[in-house]
């Protein structure tokens, strides 16, 4: 094969990839789009390792990465204008929706708190103040704020704990091995 | 007794001293015991001082020395450990009074590495009660009562590692070690003007220490610079299969020659505080500066937005209340000192299971954005805390705060972490700034705060106490 036709199907490869990569930006913005449609706090940015879903897309998008190519422009103008007048459009529909999510969330926050409550004074209310009480009142509604705000983070199946187990190659301990850590 | 001159030393030229025999280790212990007895009443710094145990080492230091078996900078070199760390023997309190008479039968694998430095542990630090893990609303969260700050015996240390802060500030011992889960080694390194490193998770073998959060403890060195915490923590680092949480030997050692960085990477944080105080933002900021004029390229950055806070108070909380379950569920969380650490275990224990593995995955998504931040730098910088030290009596929960998403992010994901001073309030308290790096760069940390320590003389300031 010559250096002519190598540098001609690296052309291609290069002008396909940022094909594929305007496609993604395009499917982004409508898929950032439709959520903001339904209420559905933006999703983060950041890669992640591929779910069974995520791994699916790619192939998709591998098998039609021609059939894209012919269609890319007429997506290009279709998403170019579509978040903004979307967008406009159903501000006032969207507002009443938070309005209500937000609504429905308290009510739930307050019904949760509450049974954290009850449920610390059937197991402890016995050796409690009165002030005590008023205190753990205060601080289960406190708690509910960072449990909603992680609740409302978009999450799924393929994010990973942080400290998954790990297991590595056994070490000799300088402490002796009848010890232990100093553990509550 | 040797004088304020050689007690504020760094470690590095004490050791100087005492390689080339200019300083006997038992002249020196003997010095700090001293001052330390002297002062600990005014500061409420230890819970114990461990005399004999001091003496014995200095002997045999000393002894070792003289023969000719010198075993590197820490031999012979005196500090406390704060008193979460087990010392076969000796009380280990937690800071709290259902632990008063606690004792193990071992010592931590970072008092076991310490000694096979020849360094000297001349007492157990004071500590805030559990080390915060029941949560507290007042400096006065601690069986020895409210630790207090050199520079303003009004004022408080921080914590939790609040004796540790004390005992370096004031010079009662060269340097100490802190643990953090979340700000207790940053915070009281701040507050006492000295310097403090956090290092990587996993980095330094808790084994022997308390547990609060299994997922967030580390520990770590005060001292009075940056180059200290580089030589401590190439002592104390390493890996070790007693702690589950160590990293793999290869990860975990550390070594450290002070080194001169060059083409240094600082993304400035414009979104670390919400409000931070004019005077203490002014001196982080010029702090920066300084070493911009060293040559590092200095660009504005931002922390990624999300629930990491919520997240990482969600795991303390949780395995917070997991760590101390049998004394919430005895109802002896009520001999705590702290009205809010008597009652919010109880809180902590209500958490779903479904929020805490909410919170590990949270901690996961985080991860990596924390490291795509240091693609771009080789440490974030920030001040150490948006104001100087309160005073004793303030109410924690209501004046002390404030959002903290530098500490949120950096504790949730493990990463690296050094504050030093940077200069002073009007009221002549200390200010610090702090330097985050990606995870296991914590030289980059040592590196930076090292540059900025070579052309400032912030470090070298003591408070009025003596």
């Amino acid at each position: 094969m010559s250096g002519v036709a190598k540098g001609s199907l690296a052309s291609c490869d290069a002008f396909c990839l940022e094909l594929d990569s305007v496609a993604i930006d395009v499917r982004r913005r409508i898929r950032y789009a439709r959520r903001y449609l339904m209420g559905i706090p933006r999703a983060r940015a950041s890669p992640k390792r591929a779910s069974g879903e995520s791994r699916m897309t790619q192939r998709k998008l591998n098998a039609s990465r021609r059939h894209f190519a012919r269609n890319a422009a007429l997506t290009i103008a279709t998403a170019a204008v579509a978040p903004s007048g979307v967008l406009g459009n159903s501000t006032a529909a969207t507002a009443a929706q938070a309005s209500t999510d937000q609504a429905k969330r308290s009510a739930e926050s307050q019904s949760e708190a509450d049974a954290m409550y009850q449920a610390i004074l059937r197991q402890h209310g016995d050796g409690l103040s009165d002030a005590q009480k008023k205190d753990l009142r205060r601080l289960v509604n406190e708690a509910q704020k960072p449990l909603e705000a992680m609740r409302a983070f978009p999450l799924d199946n393929a994010d990973q704990p942080g400290n998954v187990l790990k297991l590595y190659p056994d070490a000799p301990s300088e402490a002796p091995s009848s010890a232990k850590r100093a553990g509550a | 007794m040797l004088g304020e001159d050689i007690l504020y030393s760094p470690v590095r030229d004490l050791a100087k001293r005492v390689r080339t025999k200019q300083i006997s280790p038992v002249e020196l212990t003997e010095s700090y015991l001293a001052r330390s007895e002297r002062l600990n009443s005014q500061l409420n710094a230890y819970v114990t001082i461990t005399r004999e145990l001091a003496l014995t080492q200095a002997h045999a230091a000393e002894k070792e020395i003289a023969a000719g078996h010198y075993r590197g900078p820490l031999h012979g070199i005196p500090y406390a450990a704060k008193d979460l760390l087990a010392v076969k023997d000796y009380p280990t309190t937690w800071g709290a009074k259902p632990y008063a008479d606690q004792k193990f039968d071992f010592n931590a694998t970072v008092i076991e590495r310490l000694n096979r430095a020849g360094a000297i542990l001349i007492g157990k630090a004071a500590m805030i009660e559990l080390a915060g893990g029941m949560n507290y609303r007042y400096a006065s969260a601690s069986l020895t009562g409210p630790a207090k700050n050199p520079w303003n015996e009004g004022c408080w240390t921080c914590g939790s590692s609040s004796g540790s802060g004390a005992i370096v500030s004031a010079g009662l011992a060269a340097f100490a070690l802190g643990t953090e889960t979340w700000g207790s080694i940053i915070c009281p390194s701040a507050f006492c003007g000295i310097s403090g490193l956090r290092p990587t998770f996993g980095r330094v073998s808790r084994y022997g220490a308390m547990a609060l959060a299994y997922s967030l403890d580390k520990i770590g060195p005060l001292a009075r610079t940056a180059d200290d915490c580089g030589l401590i923590l190439s002592a104390i680092a390493g890996h070790d299969s007693q702690d589950r949480s160590s990293l793999p030997p290869e990860q975990a050692a550390f070594s450290y020659s002070a080194p001169s960085p060059t083409h240094l990477r600082v993304g400035w944080l414009t979104n670390a505080w919400e409000k931070p105080d004019p005077e203490v933002h002014s001196a982080a900021l010029a702090a920066v500066e300084v070493l911009q004029g060293q040559g590092a390229a200095i660009s504005d950055t931002k922390l990624p937005e999300g629930p990491y806070e919520a997240a990482a108070g969600t795991i303390v909380s949780v395995e917070g209340a997991a760590a101390f379950h049998s004394l919430i569920a005895s109802g002896k969380v009520a001999e705590l000192a702290d009205p809010l650490g008597q009652i919010n275990g109880y809180v902590s224990q209500q958490i779903r299971a479904s929020d805490y593995m909410r919170a590990l995955q949270i901690c996961g998504v985080f991860q990596a954005k924390a490291d795509a931040l240091f693609d771009q730098f080789d440490v974030i910088a920030a001040p150490s805390l948006p104001v100087a030290a309160t005073t004793l009596d303030t109410n924690l929960e209501t004046d002390l705060s404030f959002a903290d998403p530098v500490g949120g992010l950096g504790n949730l994901c493990g990463l690296p972490a050094i504050s030093v001073p940077c200069g002073f309030t009007s009221k002549k308290l200390p200010i610090g700034v702090q330097f985050l790096a990606r995870v296991r760069n914590d030289a980059a940390v040592v590196n930076a705060a090292n540059l900025f320590q070579q052309h400032t003389k912030w470090h070298t300031e003591h408070p009025p106490i003596s």
